[in-house]
């Protein structure tokens, strides 16, 4: 498991936390191996960086610094505990930023520690009682359509962190975000046919200096240009939104809302901590499976499709409790696909922009 | 129960490995044996995708490693066969996501619970095939006869020999022997490859169109019954579990009338 974890925030900043290395080396290992693949991915970030206890001479932090520059990001604040780190800070003319307590226990606690696709699926099968998360919410959906808006949850049940992650298979994969800032303040208007656009906002309370990792569902919206390759994960903490295909193999996760202007052949997982307002759109819904929530819903096998083109296909919620439920998945047209949860069931129609 | 751990390796990639636990999976479980089928390829898995359970796959080894499930809850059962299970490998992670210790604890504790754990390793020599020969008792070596693939079955086998004291026992399966290509003298024989490689045959399995479409359909070939190429999986697993079958005339290509009678006079030479 990684040592290092990188926490995103609101606005565009993300923490990197480097307080479980053991010293300089280490720390850099894990940040290149991290950062360098992916290089062109995280930068316009701003950039927290939290030390911890480690301790680094003068030297190590010129050099951590150089890297940083490298791969096209810029710490804004650094939190170091380590009084003599704190003392080379200075004498680098970087001033440490000093932490409130209550940050730092925010970002050593385990729930910091990185997070995976895979710790996701603990979560779910964690999720004690869906029917306390669903009296949490407040329904918002703001016409019969599907197009929902979420200005939901203040008390959402996921305490969990999210951190956008990306793994790549090779470097050539690696994806171009000049104007990353830009991309992320712009609503997901694109994916709505013109006369239904809704008003969407998005907070932006700017917390510079000292974001807390505020335990909230936000409405931050991660708008990716790029067709995701098998082995590929895409995990966000708000909507998120991609222009490109998910080929099979690949997986999108994210706590709200997941629209994708192309084909989603891999993994899609929507409402993750308990969202079963969550929604998923696509032009194409053609997945291995779909997740919502705490339920699962897989694609027919096929030899079943080939007998029976009026796709039904079981599903199974949590710990493959079979529910006996069904996707319905009506003929193909032209028209964009969404899933959502209907009556406990994950359930696939085309939009109706009527 | 202790059952037997098989690991299936070859080196060189793309000779056919993955297929070849598939579907001496399928055979295994089909004689009734309960199987499971671990596939070792952490990153690039293709296993499931044979077994057409890409579908059903909620949580793989890595998961069970970490301890994120129970192995049960990461197990996909087959399709047709319940007495066949699936382990399947993580997509997203890398080899480094396992060590050989881990692997070790897992095999054992699917020993207990299974007749034959099949492990597909992935092609390399490096840590990814460590890892899938740490827990395994047994290797099955497949080639194919191309002169690349046979040397690094050679090289293979002599990294299996230095585990003398892990793998007991490890066999040969030529894959893809095209018969009219080793009668032209094209394509080296069953014989010279086991003469380079000096170890036991556990079976031939012929080229055939056949594998290719039940590939891409998800249902191992070892399961339908009127192909060359499953039939020699079911003697791969009959072999496995101790029968005496003798090997496949592969040289019967033309199914004429006078390959009809010289079958019936001598019937050893064709099973």
């Amino acid at each position: 498991m990684s040592k290092l974890s990188i926490l995103s925030q609101a606005d565009q900043c993300i923490t990197i936390d480097v307080s479980g290395c053991d010293n300089y080396q280490e720390a850099y290992d894990q940040l290149s191996s991290i950062l360098k693949v992916s290089s062109q991915f995280w930068r316009g970030f701003e950039v927290q960086l939290n030390l911890g206890n480690l301790e680094l001479t003068k030297n190590e932090i010129l050099k951590l610094k150089g890297f940083f520059i490298e791969v096209g990001l810029e710490p804004n604040s650094i939190i170091a505990l380590n009084q003599r780190t704190k003392l080379a800070l200075e004498a680098s003319r970087i001033n440490p930023t000093i932490a409130i307590e209550d940050d730092i226990i925010e970002i050593d606690s385990d729930e910091s520690v990185l997070m995976s696709y895979e710790n996701y699926q603990a979560d779910i099968i964690n999720t004690p009682d869906l029917n306390d998360v669903n009296q949490t919410f407040q329904q918002n959906n703001f016409k019969p359509t599907q197009v929902s808006v979420e200005n939901i949850a203040h008390n959402y049940p996921s305490q969990k962190s999210f951190e956008d992650e990306q793994r790549y298979s090779s470097q050539s994969n690696s994806i171009k975000h000049p104007n990353r800032h830009k991309h992320k303040t712009e609503t997901m208007a694109s994916t709505l046919s013109p006369g239904e656009l809704p008003q969407i906002q998005i907070s932006q309370q700017p917390s510079r200096t000292n974001p807390k990792p505020d335990n909230h569902f936000n409405t931050q919206v991660l708008y990716l240009k790029q067709t995701l390759r098998a082995g590929q994960v895409i995990s966000h903490k708000g909507n998120l939104v991609i222009i490109g295909d998910i080929n099979p193999g690949a997986e999108v996760i994210a706590q709200g809302d997941i629209t994708i202007w192309g084909a989603l052949k891999g993994i899609a997982h929507a409402g993750v901590g308990g969202n079963l307002q969550a929604e998923i759109r696509a032009l194409k819904l053609d997945p291995i499976q779909i997740r919502i929530a705490n339920l699962i819903a897989r694609s027919p096998d096929k030899a079943v499709e080939s007998n029976n083109t009026n796709v039904m296909d079981k599903i199974f919620a949590k710990n493959n409790h079979p529910h006996n439920n069904t996707i319905l998945k009506q003929k193909s047209t032209n028209l964009a696909e969404i899933a959502k949860v209907v009556d406990g069931k994950i359930k696939i129609s085309k939009t109706n922009l009527d | 129960m202790t059952g037997r751990v098989i690991v299936v390796t070859s080196g060189k990639g793309g000779v056919g490995k993955t297929t070849a636990s598939a579907n001496i999976g399928v055979a295994l479980a089909a004689s009734g044996s309960s199987v499971c089928l671990v596939d070792m390829d952490i990153g690039l898995r293709n296993l499931d995708i044979l077994m057409g359970l890409e579908n059903r796959v909620v949580y793989n080894l890595v998961d069970v490693v970490e301890e994120r499930c129970k192995l049960k809850q990461a197990l996909v059962k087959d399709k047709k066969l319940p007495q066949l299970n699936l382990l399947p490998a993580a997509q997203t992670r890398d080899k480094t996501a396992v060590n050989a210790d881990q692997m070790k604890v897992l095999c054992e504790e699917l020993k207990n619970t299974f007749d034959f754990v099949i492990v597909d390793s992935p092609a390399g020599i490096e840590s990814g095939f460590q890892n899938a020969v740490a827990g395994a008792s047994e290797a099955i070596i497949v080639t194919t006869p191309e002169m690349s693939a046979v040397r690094d079955a050679d090289r293979i086998i002599g990294l299996l020999e230095a585990r003398k004291d892990e793998i007991s026992d490890y066999k040969l399966i030529l894959n893809r022997i095209r018969p009219h290509m080793v009668k032209n003298n094209d394509m080296m024989s069953v014989d010279d490859v086991l003469e380079i490689l000096s170890v036991k045959l556990l079976g031939v399995v012929p080229d055939d169109d056949d594998i290719i479409i039940s590939t891409n359909k998800g249902e191992p070939i070892a399961g339908s019954n009127n192909t060359r190429s499953g039939l020699a999986f079911r003697n791969i697993a009959r072999r496995l579990k101790g029968d005496e079958v003798p090997f496949m005339d592969l040289t019967d290509t033309n199914n004429n009338w006078v390959g009809k009678i010289m079958k019936i006079f001598n019937p050893q030479a064709y099973v």
